[in-house]
């Protein structure tokens, strides 16, 4: 066995190139860029230090709003969004009528890509011909009446609705790990007297903590890199109301061609993403797993 | 054992390059002996210059068959087309030609010594030289080299309906401001949106009324509309432009304007549900295209220049070449002079009615008669006192997004008219 | 008191599926929405958006497939997703099966590496893999997009194979080294082949992200050549605008082809949504 073991590098090389080619020397470039006042027009790669760090937190408003942004964001889809897909699968749980085409139904937002979600947004919102403004006129509604995605005062409710009802996925994998159970658990209960929410709470919930955990994690990642729909949908407007750090990490390298700033952006990103995950797993008191 | 390992690594690092290696990394590729040039460009699909972009490609293509052969890459949406050749200019990969009409392009590339000087061209050819003024090569020219031609020239004004201007009870066009939106409350009065309007992708359109504004208040505003680039809009003319743009989109358009594209506000005034839009003759084809807009809609639209005896008249920019091997240098300059010939500007004029940069393209009757309004506009352009160029072909490209972005908070109050030029200010800033 | 119960149970089940029906509606009215408005002439899409098509002509799907190459961004994304699956599940089937069953010097550190792809947010990364895929002369390609996208599935499908070929027991490989079967022969014929529940988890995942991916083909493309089926509906809204018809066609082309496959293959897709999410 142990000679085998020199194809271990054979094997392990071509996964190792292409974890170089898009993590690793980005990463490093990254890192390293961030260090620098790097530009196109003009051509300028200057080494600066810190200097992108320090306009970055102290002098450069859009940004704060950008993370605050983000935070809410992630905030809501760990907790409003999670909970919703954990509720949906205590429900199913149950088996109710017609349980395995609901969740079909309701995963049916997380596979079509989010682009096309973003499409059908758009027209759903649109303030002239859209689904939300038509019922509010067949209702009477007319003063509620809104241009949801550009008014100042709905843009970022209405632009969070288009990800944050969608919990499909968290509810396929805690109904998986609810179903996977073996019933006479709860049997035993049952037979202790408890009822259906009891049961829920005092049994079902410590029993899928884990997977909880994963999901919240997953919320949290997604949320991280969100920026289809809002690229799509708002393009982070008006005045930045629905801009978050991808998006705002895009305009800068993308329309400012300011890219030295840009990739400073991308280290602050890369360091909440190991801080949440953490913090995470810490909370659920998730230890080292299987591993 | 060891070949199949061999197979099995080939395969995987190399198989996929392979299989899936429809794509050149060279935007420009040799066949034979063609020289192929791939030309990306915006004017496709439902550009109004797509039909006589695809004339004229079709013609070079017959010319130099065995020689040059033109393959158009569609980049729909202009703001695409710019945020495209900024990343490949980045990355010093731009294609052979560029459309460096609108948006400034040909600055960007310059600062990244990208561009082919067409001086020597240009001398060695005096018929085409002699078909562009002064005022047009100087615009074109950088340090004294000319380093793009242009096709066309810009003239903008802006439509109306007059069907509904009848309803409503005008009947001649303002020449004041003020004769203006005493007018856009007369449309409103009869029940009629007086204004198409936008704010996604750039503003165009709503842009277009901001240069306006600002041209028209005084000799210095005038000033700063041919300014390159500019970075400082804190300027009190400005300001009070912004200030009556916001009342244009508060009061007298569509729910749709914010946060609409130009085309949405262009299928509002096709389709007869506003009055007004801000937009140049190349628009008059749409008017009489039945799939935009309802059958005689062409007949109804009359075209005027803005308040104070104000338009947009100016020259562009115009194609330059990037290309780096002699090859595809030759090929591009050669198709550069046949997009710039007059063969090819008088096809674009008659096919899209587009308005040629060259003087000595005629506008002859048959046109006068296929774009009465092209041709209308044109007389007008030549008694306005004030001809600057717009907004749009002079800012740093970066602001077009912030115009986009700030407009609605503008509209929602949140920001107001100083400070939404700060914004811009800000922005532009960023570029230095 | 029993009835009360009964009462009770009756209205605690009708607030339950009401709730229910509320999810589906919430998830599925505006796909349907949009589906049915396809078949709408423009004047009903702007005179009524909540009234039912009068006839179900097909005039907004030729106008959509007319304006915009959605065959050609259709083919592409098949050809992107479909070889990235391939040589993401074939590069990570191996380095999964050398980490759980060699012994080479660094294969912990190795592997702890492999694993932070993990928690790093690929939108970070955007300008230099744009700049790593260009050093490469992949810019524009379709080959530049499989790579980077079977690379974005690195760290699940290593968790999940790894995982799997720790639960095969070593006798099926014994037997075959026994036969005189080499290294290479045993993984392909022998482990491959039993394997097969895990690539196809591994893969579904896979194909699922390369599918729907949207940021990285709009960094990394810009030629019809190249760009997916995501993009288009992005691409092309403008051309769109004069007709919403063929607006509400095209995202419904965009949109349908994932239901349908998703519908046949819903077993398979959450089973390897699950045994993925299990894994990290």
């Amino acid at each position: 066995m142990k000679k085998r073991g020199r194809w271990g590098y054979v094997f392990v090389l071509p996964a190792a190139l292409l974890f170089l080619l898009v993590y690793g020397i980005p990463l490093v470039t990254v890192f390293v860029t961030s260090l620098f006042d790097y530009r196109i027009f003009p051509d300028r790669f200057t080494f600066i230090g810190l200097e992108n760090y320090c306009k970055l937190f102290f002098q450069d408003q859009a940004f704060w709003q950008a993370f605050f942004n983000t935070v809410v964001w992630l905030l809501l889809q760990c907790t409003v969004h999670v909970a919703l897909g954990v509720l949906i699968a205590l429900i199913l749980a149950k088996r109710p009528r017609g349980w395995k085409t609901i969740r079909v139904c309701y995963m049916i937002p997380n596979i079509i890509s989010a682009s096309a979600v973003g499409m059908i947004f758009i027209n759903f919102y649109n303030p002239e011909f859209g689904i939300l403004n038509s019922l509010l006129r067949l209702a009477g509604l007319e003063h509620l009446q809104h241009n949801w995605l550009y008014d100042m005062s709905t843009a970022f409710p209405a632009v969070t609705v288009t990800w944050l009802l969608f919990a499909g996925y968290t509810t396929t994998l805690v109904l998986a790990e609810i179903l996977s159970v073996p019933e006479s658990i709860f049997e035993a209960a049952r037979v202790d007297g408890a009822t259906g929410v009891q049961m829920d709470v005092r049994i079902t919930l410590p029993l899928i903590k884990n997977i909880i955990a994963t999901s919240t994690v997953m919320a949290a990642t997604y949320m991280l890199q969100m920026f289809v729909l809002l690229y799509v949908t708002t393009k982070g407007g008006p005045s930045g109301l629905t801009t978050n750090l991808p998006l705002y990490l895009y305009k800068t390298a993308l329309l400012e061609n300011n890219y030295g700033y840009a990739n400073t952006m991308g280290v602050f990103i890369i360091l909440i993403g190991i801080a949440i995950m953490t913090a995470i797993n810490r909370a659920f008191g998730v230890g080292k797993g299987e591993e | 054992m060891k070949r199949k390992l061999r197979c099995l690594l080939a395969g995987v690092l190399t198989g996929s390059l392979c299989l899936s290696g429809c794509g050149q990394a060279n935007p420009q590729a040799e066949q034979g002996d063609v020289t192929v040039i791939k030309f990306p460009t915006f004017q496709v699909g439902v550009n109004p210059s797509a039909p006589a972009i695809e004339q004229i490609t079709q013609r070079f293509n017959e010319k130099f068959e065995g020689k040059y052969r033109i393959e158009i890459e569609e980049v729909p949406g202009d703001a695409n087309y710019v945020e495209k050749m900024k990343v490949l200019l980045s990355a010093d990969s731009l294609p052979a030609v560029i459309d460096g009409r609108g948006y400034n392009l040909l600055d960007m590339a310059l600062s990244r010594d990208a561009v082919v000087d067409l001086t020597p061209y240009l001398e060695a050819d005096p018929e085409w030289k002699a078909q562009f003024d002064e005022r047009t090569l100087e615009y074109n020219s950088r340090d004294g080299k000319v380093y793009s031609i242009p096709a066309e020239r810009s003239v903008i004004g802006y439509f109306y309906n007059k069907e509904l201007f009848a309803k409503a009870g005008i009947t001649k066009t303002a020449e004041t401001w003020e004769e203006l939106f005493a007018q856009f409350e007369q449309l409103k009065a009869a029940g009629i949106t007086p204004l198409s309007m936008d704010t996604a992708d750039s503003a165009w359109s709503s842009s277009l009324w901001l240069g306006a504004f600002m041209a028209t208040a005084g000799p210095e505003a005038q000033q700063f509309m041919d300014q390159m680039m500019p970075s400082d809009y804190n300027d009190p003319a400005f300001v009070e432009g912004a200030r009556r743009l916001n009342e244009m989109l508060q009061n007298y358009t569509t729910d749709d304007a914010i946060g609409g594209k130009f085309e949405h506000a262009a299928n509002n005034f096709l389709s007869g549900k506003t009055a007004i839009i801000a937009n140049g003759p190349w628009m008059t084809g749409s008017f009489s295209d039945p799939t935009k807009a309802p059958e005689g809609f062409a007949d109804k639209v009359g075209v005027a220049i803005y308040p104070e005896s104000c338009v947009y008249s100016a020259p562009m920019l115009g194609y330059f070449v990037a290309a780096k091997e002699e090859k595809q240098i030759e090929a591009a300059v050669e198709m550069v002079k046949f997009f710039t010939s007059d063969e090819a500007q008088q096809i674009a004029l008659e096919v899209s009615g587009l308005l040629p940069a060259s003087q000595t393209v005629e506008i002859t009757d048959d046109i006068r008669t296929k774009y009465p309004l092209t041709a209308e506009l044109l007389d007008l352009a030549k008694g306005a006192e004030i001809q600057v160029n717009y907004l749009q072909a002079t800012m740093y490209p970066n602001l077009l997004d912030v115009m986009s972005q700030e407009l609605p908070s503008l509209v929602a109050g949140q920001i107001d008219a100083a400070e939404f030029c700060d914004r811009l200010t800000q922005a532009a800033l960023k570029n230095q | 008191m029993n009835r009360t119960a009964r009462w009770r149970r009756l209205a605690m089940q009708a607030i339950l599926y009401l709730f229910l029906a509320a999810v589906v509606c919430v998830a599925v009215a505006p796909i349907v929405w949009v589906v049915l408005s396809s078949f709408k002439t423009n004047a009903e899409i702007l005179n009524n958006a909540l009234s039912f098509p009068t006839s179900f002509g097909l005039e907004g799907y030729r106008i959509a497939l007319e304006l915009a190459p959605l065959a050609k961004y259709f083919v592409n994304s098949l050809i992107v997703s479909g070889l990235s699956t391939v040589l993401n599940v074939l590069v990570l089937a191996m380095a999964a099966y050398a980490f759980a069953r060699l012994e080479f010097r660094g294969k912990s550190l190795l592997y702890i590496i492999l694993c932070t792809a993990m928690v790093i947010p690929m939108t970070s990364l955007m300008h230099p893999v744009y700049l790593v895929i260009n050093r490469l002369h992949l810019y524009d390609t379709k080959t530049g997009l499989v790579l980077v996208y079977a690379a974005l599935g690195l760290p699940i499908s290593l968790m999940i194979l790894r995982s799997f070929f720790l639960t095969v027991p070593k006798s099926l490989e014994e037997a075959a080294y026994v036969d005189g079967a080499g290294f290479v022969r045993t993984f392909a014929q022998i482990m491959l082949p039993v394997a097969k529940p895990a690539l196809a988890s591994a893969g579904v995942l896979q194909f699922l992200t390369a599918w729907n991916e949207f940021t990285y083909a709009l960094v990394l493309t810009n030629s019809n050549n190249a760009r997916t089926l995501p993009l288009s509906l992005g691409f092309f809204t403008s051309q769109f605008s004069y007709n919403y018809t063929a607006m509400f066609a095209a995202i419904s082309i965009a949109v349908l082809p994932s239901i349908l496959v998703f519908a046949i293959f819903q077993e398979q897709v959450v089973n390897s949504m699950v045994t993925g999410a299990v894994k990290e």
